[in-house]
């Protein structure tokens, strides 16, 4: 596709894409490249607690970037870490999508006074920012990887939604949808295999931008203590069980994992950078 | 006008109206806040009587009618843990709030606009690519952990600035302001360049794409066919049509940054409102949980307000047709 | 075309080394060559157009969107940023060298030497800025008077132009006036440094058919009145028609036929000249099915060697696969063409 071969002609976006690709494979096959399971009590001894990076282990393996204070390899916690943020930003990134597609979706279908109900609605949730939103549920909901997607989702759909009824009211007028429509072929039909496939292209930006940012603001609440429980040790977690020793110059603890964040952050973002740029036709002049 | 002002503070009303009754239904109807208040030893009668102290023993419904006759006249409830009144816990915590969240702001827009519109007015230039670059890894950047690099940074290893706290303060007004006092300063240069790192990134990005997009209107094209100086372009007429969305989009998320302070304050452990709400969410402090949203979804909708009004005043289009948008 | 000897826009007109050209034209473009530099390529939207203007004389510059005309307005005025740019030929403004010209001395020029409107009047007038302030910054970029003497001029040139309640319309803001007079005041801006040559660029084609003439009119008016030599860009031949002196007729970056007015619209040469008068539909019987040329313009990027016309031209030949240099038909009537029309046009409705 042009569109493709327009991407890979920027160098930049072409980098971010790269490293998108590493951080996904990272994530998926933590498991395999990982030296320690750091969540398996059997593998961690106390007297790797707070070890520099580049120090060895007893189990004969090096701890490139240091150790926590309970003696978990940091690499491995951000392999591990990565994994959940991803999971939990992904899920909640394609739990957002659905509803907020299937609202646009029936919002610019049915136009009037539903549209105008749902998209009041949209406008609503879209004046608070995100933190707030989540905040305010996670203070009724309680701390959880459930409780925490819902409050991801909660803060996204309204940008699906948006989008795509945008789109959606374009195609609606063209003819392609009228010939749909004569041929009586039912409403929900013509709007998942016609209608749909014409938004993709806008979409494809808000879901990544939008993936990102779910990342950004689990990390942000779990690093408060409100968002993942301890058991699933996301990458917010980890910086937060760094802070306090922050102070004393054991940075690693903190540091490591947060760049990973923002590697993985700002890949993402790069690339929907990127693809916004190319999407937009007027740029295109 | 004053019509549009009108309807617009009665929506607003509505909305405070909707959003409490959605957050006092959450907060009261989920855990046991008694647990929390007293010895885990003490008997059924004495957790009765705290029950019963602070209201709990009622019917939900009977809460929220009480909740909302006190809230009317400025009574939002007594905060379980300092037991004083939760909108005057608020109040106390504002002033740093503001003060952090508009430092944040003006540094945002002091530095964002003059390299948006370099970006903007030379986009092929190594510089403008290196300003966009950045500006995607100013929104990346998570903004907790850019607190966390800027307290080892600057206050571990280079020991130029204090990590955590507020700095002395002077009275204006009979509230006590930091920015006022050097102290003060030390004190709020690291959280509010933290705070503002976010919104620098979006105005850099806003005002490039607004400058493009004016660079090739026709009248900036009418204007240079006039022969009329460059700096004239760039400030009168570039500028001016600029301004109007950047200072909308700067009004709005002032409200963004107010709650985006929660996390700088947790940090830097800066005492204001946001600071308040994670330790009564984690202390579930209800009165001041609910306290603290309903002011601020009161101040979002102010802000709202004010900004509409604000483009009315600067957009000469809008504002000769009546005002509404 | 000129009757002067020597004239003919075919003929290459090369001065003594170091001296100004011996002419009196007020406007001398030879070969001028503008390209915008994609990331799919060069695209030369102005491929060799060489014309000659007089004080006083109205030229019409006729042809499709994508002919270049438009850039070539804008090339005159040193108009033309990045991505694109002149890279070959020459603009002279009584015989002062544009090309290569330092942006300040550009500036120097715009306004009070050369003037230009556009299209749609309502983007070409910031829209948060005052009538008055429009245009009393046009003087003050220019000259040092105070601004009561400016205010005054300011009111004098919507006089001009013809603004009713010239006083009252200065305080105003351009999307309180209907379209008609909001292009009366960029008309005024543009001429009140006092321009000897105006370019406008397709003037008349945002507004409606009745207003139209009313700006033409005025337009006539104007050149007639100050002596203005004006470049009358546009798509539509029956507009120019009644305002200009002499023709020239673009196509994809190329003058392919030029000439005095009448000539041009009784005996039309050029194929593409010949299918853009049938094809207005003032000049058809009702009734009778439209004329269209047919094809499209080739795209900027992918210009078939010779001429440019040939894909869609009726009497295109063999021959017709190397590019036709502009050769004069009669005196001051050229044609770049290897089979050009030499019969009179076929009378229609009379334009």
């Amino acid at each position: 596709m042009r569109l493709v071969r327009a991407y890979m002609r920027n160098r930049m976006a072409l980098f971010g894409l790269l490293l998108m690709l590493v951080v996904l494979f990272l994530a998926v096959f933590a498991p395999w490249i990982a030296p320690q399971n750091p969540y398996d009590l059997k593998q961690l001894s106390l007297m790797d607690a707070r070890r520099p990076p580049g120090t060895e282990s007893m189990a004969g393996f090096t701890f490139v970037l240091g150790t926590d204070a309970l003696g978990r390899d940091i690499w491995s916690g951000i392999l591990y870490g990565l994994r959940i943020s991803l999971t939990v930003a992904v899920v909640s990134a394609l739990v957002a999508l659905t509803i907020g597609s299937t609202l646009g979706l029936t919002a610019a279908w049915r136009g009037g006074r539903t549209d105008a109900l749902i998209m009041r609605i949209v406008d609503l949730q879209m004046s608070f920012p995100s933190i707030l939103v989540a905040l305010i549920l996670l203070a009724v909901l309680g701390r959880g990887v459930d409780k925490t997607i819902i409050a991801l989702v909660t803060v996204q759909w309204a940008y699906y939604a948006r989008t795509i009824r945008a789109s959606a009211m374009i195609e609606r007028e063209k003819e392609y949808i009228e010939a749909a429509s004569c041929m009586r072929l039912g409403a929900w039909r013509i709007m998942t295999r016609h209608l749909l496939p014409n938004c993709l292209p806008p979409l494809m930006v808000v879901v990544t931008v939008q993936i990102a940012h779910a990342i950004s603001l689990e990390a942000t609440l779990s690093f408060l203590g409100i968002g993942l429980p301890e058991t699933e040790p996301s990458l917010g977690l980890l910086i937060a069980s760094g802070y306090a020793h922050l102070l004393t110059g054991t940075y690693w603890i903190s540091i490591f994992p947060g760049i990973a964040l923002l590697i993985a952050i700002f890949a993402i973002n790069l690339v929907a950078d990127h693809l916004r740029d190319l999407l937009n036709p007027r740029l295109a002049r | 006008m004053t019509e549009f002002i009108v309807r617009r503070l009665l929506q607003a009303a509505l909305v405070v109206a909707v959003m409490s009754l959605l957050v006092f239904t959450g907060v009261y109807a989920i855990g046991d806040p008694v647990e929390l208040l007293i010895n885990p030893e003490a008997d059924q009668a004495t957790r009765d009587m705290v029950a019963s102290q602070l209201g709990l023993d009622q019917p939900l419904w009977r809460q929220y009618t009480l909740f909302v006759a006190n809230a009317l006249q400025g009574d939002l409830g007594r905060s379980f843990v300092f037991n004083i009144p939760a909108i005057e816990l608020i109040l106390q915590r504002m002033p740093a709030t503001l003060e952090l969240a508009a430092l944040a702001t003006l540094i945002a827009l002091v530095l964002g606009v003059p390299l948006g519109l370099f970006a903007g007015m030379r986009p092929y230039s190594p510089v403008s690519r290196t300003i966009m670059t950045g500006s995607i890894l100013g929104f990346s950047l998570p903004t907790f952990w850019v607190g966390l690099l800027l307290i080892l940074v600057f206050a571990v290893w280079l020991g130029w600035l204090p990590a955590f706290g507020r700095g002395k303060t002077a009275s204006v007004f009979g509230v006590e302001w930091s920015v006022l006092t050097l102290d003060g300063l030390r004190h709020i240069v690291l959280p509010a360049a933290n705070l503002a790192l976010f919104k620098l990134a979006l105005i850099i990005r806003l005002t490039q794409a607004g400058a493009r997009e004016a660079a090739s209107q026709d009248y900036v094209r009418f204007a240079r066919a006039r022969g009329i100086a460059p700096s004239r372009v760039l400030f009168v007429h570039i500028l001016r049509n600029l301004m109007i969305p950047i200072v909308t989009v700067a009004g709005i998320e002032f409200g963004g940054v107010v709650a985006f302070a929660v996390v700088t304050e947790s940090i830097f452990n800066w005492p204001g409102m946001g600071k308040l709400i994670i330790d009564s969410i984690n202390l579930l402090d209800r009165p001041v949980i609910v306290a603290y949203l309903v002011v601020i979804v009161f101040f979002f909708v102010l802000i709202n307000l004010l900004v509409d009004l604000l483009y009315t005043l600067l957009d000469p289009r809008v504002r000769l047709s009546g005002g509404s948008r | 075309m000129s009757a002067a000897p020597g004239r003919s826009q075919a003929s290459s007109h090369r001065s003594p080394q170091g001296e100004a050209p011996v002419s009196a034209a007020l406007l001398d473009v030879e070969n001028l060559c503008t390209s915008f530099f994609t990331e799919d390529g060069e695209v030369r939207s102005v491929d060799g157009v060489s014309l000659r203007l007089e004080r006083g004389e109205v030229l019409g510059l006729v042809g499709e969107s994508g002919s270049g005309k438009s850039v070539m307005g804008l090339s005159l005025m040193g108009l033309i940023d990045s991505p694109g740019k002149i890279v070959a030929g020459s603009i002279r403004l009584d015989g002062e060298e544009l090309v290569g010209a330092p942006e300040h001395a550009m500036r120097r020029l715009r306004g009070p030497r050369l003037g230009m409107i556009f299209q749609d009047p309502l983007m070409s007038l910031n829209p948060v800025l005052r009538i008055e302030t429009t245009l009393i910054e046009t003087l003050l970029a220019h000259e040092f008077i105070d601004s009561a003497t400016a205010h005054r001029r300011a009111l004098a040139a919507l006089t001009d132009v013809g603004i009713p309640s010239p006083a009252q319309r200065m305080r105003g803001y351009p999307h309180e006036m209907s379209g008609g007079m909001r292009q009366r005041v960029a008309i005024a801006a543009a001429l009140l440094p006092g321009p000897q040559l105006l370019i406008a660029d397709e003037p008349t084609t945002a507004l409606d058919v009745t207003i139209q003439s009313q700006i033409l009119h005025l337009l006539q008016n104007l050149v007639a009145a100050r002596g203005l030599a004006l470049i009358m860009i546009s798509h539509d031949l029956s507009v120019v028609a009644s305002l200009a002196d002499r023709v020239a007729v673009m196509y994809a970056g190329r003058i392919v036929e030029s000439g005095p007015v009448q000539q041009i619209l009784s005996r039309p040469a050029h194929p593409y000249t010949r299918g853009l008068i049938h094809s207005a539909p003032v000049m058809s019987e009702p009734g009778t099915p439209l004329p269209q040329i047919r094809g499209a313009p080739p795209s900027p990027l992918g210009r078939p060697a010779g001429c440019a016309f040939a894909p869609r031209c009726d009497r295109a030949s063999s021959s017709c696969t190397s590019m036709p240099a502009l050769t004069d038909l009669h005196i001051g009537h050229a044609v770049r063409c290897w089979h050009p029309h030499l019969e009179a046009r076929l009378p229609g409705i009379a334009a």
